[in-house]
């Protein structure tokens, strides 16, 4: 291996370990000193300018300067950090806000990390457009990296504080003094009982609608109107859904009381919009042979629905529910007019009363914090419900990619 | 026993019912929120758009600083999300190998099922707190950590709609841009994304109407003050947006309250209602364009 792709190699290997110490100096927000900076941001400009140098020497090319800018302005912003404040006040600026010297020292040490492997390619292939390539994919692989990253965080943190918050007691008892004690039982039984209501209610209207669309209508005016309805639906705000089930649900029909049945029409709204695109995804997957070959044994246009179209496409639309579903377990604005307490409404009996639920349930534990001991129980319930949620969509998935392709 | 002919006329129009139920409830929305707003309109007029003014026992009810700070959160998460969001379609349409694809596809969507409630308890847990000790704010709420989280939860739409953008553009044109000689990079930078610039848009739209009706991570995060940041790009003031308004004040409203936050809901419901048209045209205008009609 020839000197050049050693530098170059050795470039991406410092800029790395620069960009994950910023990280890390980020995450943990861990002092960094001033000399710390300037050791580490020196080492990678040297290196930059001699694979540079070498570069030049080899090759006689006087055109490009790349690294050696770049190693010139990692210098010049380290000489330049020196003069950030200990500790930066921008309340001169009316801002209140401090911000300490390490902060912007591991931002540096980040932002240069990354770019300095971004450029470190362009040596190893010759300043080719090779080399642009292989930068170009290094970005696009951190940016998935810093788009799971979250998820990740999310998860790992919930989990770690939360596992020791489930409990038998937390699983099969009602909350008790405000939430310190006690758990959560009504809540799932409540989460579970409005998540099958809707069920039962968004099945036959989406599948309906996506019969409809799919099998009878004409691409036409009417048609397109319904799709635009169905899209406007589902990017509508869950708040908004809120309201709406509070005025029409709950003021005019059920004369102001929040019920089981007011937050299942509501959630039953929300979801009817995922529960309508999968099924109408699902039914036109059916190829057209089946259906003609149907139709000209004599069968009606409903009885080939029934026996023909319908069938193959129960997987799709059982997927798309089940979606759907997920999300409804997971909302909180739109059943919080409409539907829930926080505590006193005791396992489901009726339709017609309130309930409690597991996202309402996180929602008061969080109000509560700072008042009250409820930390532990709030991150239980945090822990309870992704576990519910991500359990119902992974199923989902797992449905979609069991049954997917089969035409 | 009925006639068949009959039977299938009856069956065709039940079905006609149910899918305009659609049309209908979008209607019923519409009037019921416009009816519910309607007080508040004929009393404070376009007062209740331009006055900064939040005072409930006063009975002024200035909706300016959550429009405010509505669009405010809402460009600060397209800055975290957009360019991350378009990184990360690229990187699985054009070159994630197969295998890492299978997997990567269903984490994204995992991370779009988690509810809202969870990114909200742990963005101002954890998040909020890290801000508030790293740069020594008053307390853990700010314009800035929501819009580090509504920059996350829009992100996979982004992500997915941007990567079915550019999954259907035709091999075709990317196969004749690198017999060119041109280099995947080249062909994505100058072919792919051009291409499926207009289904990118709709992804990006899509995830800011999401930023902008999210309620309860926002409700958390942002500090519920009725109150202008000040000065007006300062992230690290707190705020108040149109949906977490409506979220906290709705449990204890009477009177006219009410009719102002259902003001708040219909400006909501348009905003959002027209960022989901404009999606959609430019989807599928993305189509036409591939499929050959024009």
């Amino acid at each position: 291996m020839s000197v050049k792709k050693l530098l170059s190699i050795w470039i991406l290997v410092v800029s790395s370990l620069v960009a994950i110490y910023g990280f890390w100096g980020l995450y943990t927000r861990s002092t960094i000193t001033y000399w710390r900076l300037l050791g580490a941001m020196l080492l990678l400009a040297f290196s930059c300018h001699l694979s540079s140098v070498h570069h030049y020497i080899t090759t006689k090319n006087k055109k490009n300067f790349t690294m050696i800018f770049y190693g010139s302005i990692v210098i010049i912003f380290a000489a330049g950090t020196f003069y950030i404040p200990d500790l930066l006040d921008l309340r001169e600026w009316g801002i209140y806000a401090r911000i300490p010297n390490h902060f912007f020292f591991s931002l540096f040490m980040l932002i240069f990390g990354v770019v300095g492997g971004y450029l470190s390619f362009r040596p190893f292939y010759d300043y080719s457009k090779e080399g642009q390539q292989m930068g170009g994919y290094y970005l696009l692989h951190i940016s998935i990296l810093l788009t799971i990253l979250p998820l990740a965080l999310i998860i790992f943190n919930i989990f770690s504080r939360g596992v020791a918050g489930i409990t038998w007691e937390f699983l099969t008892q009602d909350v008790r003094a405000m939430g310190e004690e006690g758990g959560v039982f009504p809540a799932i039984l409540g989460t579970l009982a409005l998540v099958s209501l809707t069920g039962i209610i968004v099945v036959p209207l989406g599948v309906g609608t996506a019969i409809y669309l799919s099998e009878y209508a004409e691409e036409g005016l009417v048609v397109r109107i319904i799709r635009t309805a169905v899209n406007i639906l589902q990017g509508t705000p869950s708040i908004v859904h809120g309201l709406f089930g509070y005025a029409f649900f709950v003021l005019l029909l059920f004369d102001g009381q929040k019920s089981l049945l007011a937050g299942a029409l509501t959630l039953a709204i929300l979801t009817l919009p995922i529960v309508t695109r999968s099924a109408e995804e699902a039914i036109k997957a059916v190829p057209s042979e089946l259906r003609d070959a149907s139709l000209a044994m004599g069968a009606t246009k409903w009885q080939t629905i029934k026996k023909v179209v319908l069938p193959p496409s129960i997987p799709g639309i059982l997927t798309g529910t089940v979606l759907g579903l997920g999300r409804a377990a997971g909302e909180t604005a739109p059943i919080m007019f409409t539907a829930v307490y926080f505590t006193g409404a005791g396992t489901p009996s009726s339709l017609f009363r309130p309930i409690q639920a597991l996202t309402y349930h996180l929602l008061q534990l969080y109000r509560l914090m700072g008042y009250r001991q409820v930390d532990q129980q709030a991150w239980a319930t945090a822990l309870l419900l992704i576990f519910i949620v991500l359990g119902i969509n992974a199923t989902a998935i797992i449905l979609r990619e069991k049954f997917r392709q089969r035409f | 026993m009925i006639p068949r002919r009959l039977k299938e006329r009856l069956i065709k129009s039940m079905f006609f019912g149910i899918a305009a139920f659609s049309i209908l409830i979008i209607f019923f929305i519409f009037v019921f929120l416009f009816y519910e707003a309607y007080p508040a309109i004929r009393e404070f007029g376009s007062e209740l758009f331009t006055s900064t003014s939040w005072n409930v026992r006063r009975e002024e009810f200035g909706l300016l600083p959550a429009i405010y700070g509505s669009v405010f959160v809402t460009i600060g998460a397209l800055l975290v999300s957009v360019p991350l969001g378009i990184g990360a379609a690229v990187y699985l349409s054009e070159i994630a190998p197969n295998k890492v694809r299978m997997v990567l596809k269903p984490v994204i969507e995992l991370l779009a099922g988690i509810p809202s409630i969870v990114y909200g308890f742990v963005g101002a847990v954890i998040l909020g707190r890290y801000l508030s000790n790293t740069f020594n704010l008053r307390g853990i709420h700010s314009f800035l950590a929501a819009m580090i989280i509504l920059g996350i939860m829009a992100l996979p739409i982004i992500v997915s709609m941007a990567d079915d953008a550019m999954k259907s553009v035709p091999r075709d044109l990317k196969d004749a841009s690198l017999a060119l000689g041109a280099t995947r990079w080249q062909t994505i930078r100058r072919v792919t994304i051009p291409s499926a610039i207009s289904g990118i848009s709709s992804g990006v739209i899509m995830g800011m109407g999401r930023a902008i009706g999210e309620t309860m991570a926002v409700m958390l995060i942002v500090g519920g003050v009725m109150k202008l940041p000040v000065p007006f790009y300062n992230a690290f003031d707190t705020g108040n947006t149109l949906t977490a308004l409506i979220a906290v004040q709705m449990g204890e409203a009477h009177g006219i309250i009410i009719n102002v936050l259902f003001t708040a809901g219909v400006m909501l419901f348009v905003v959002v209602a027209a960022t989901s048209i404009i999606s959609d045209i430019l989807q599928k205008r993305t189509k036409d364009r591939f499929e050959g009609k024009t």
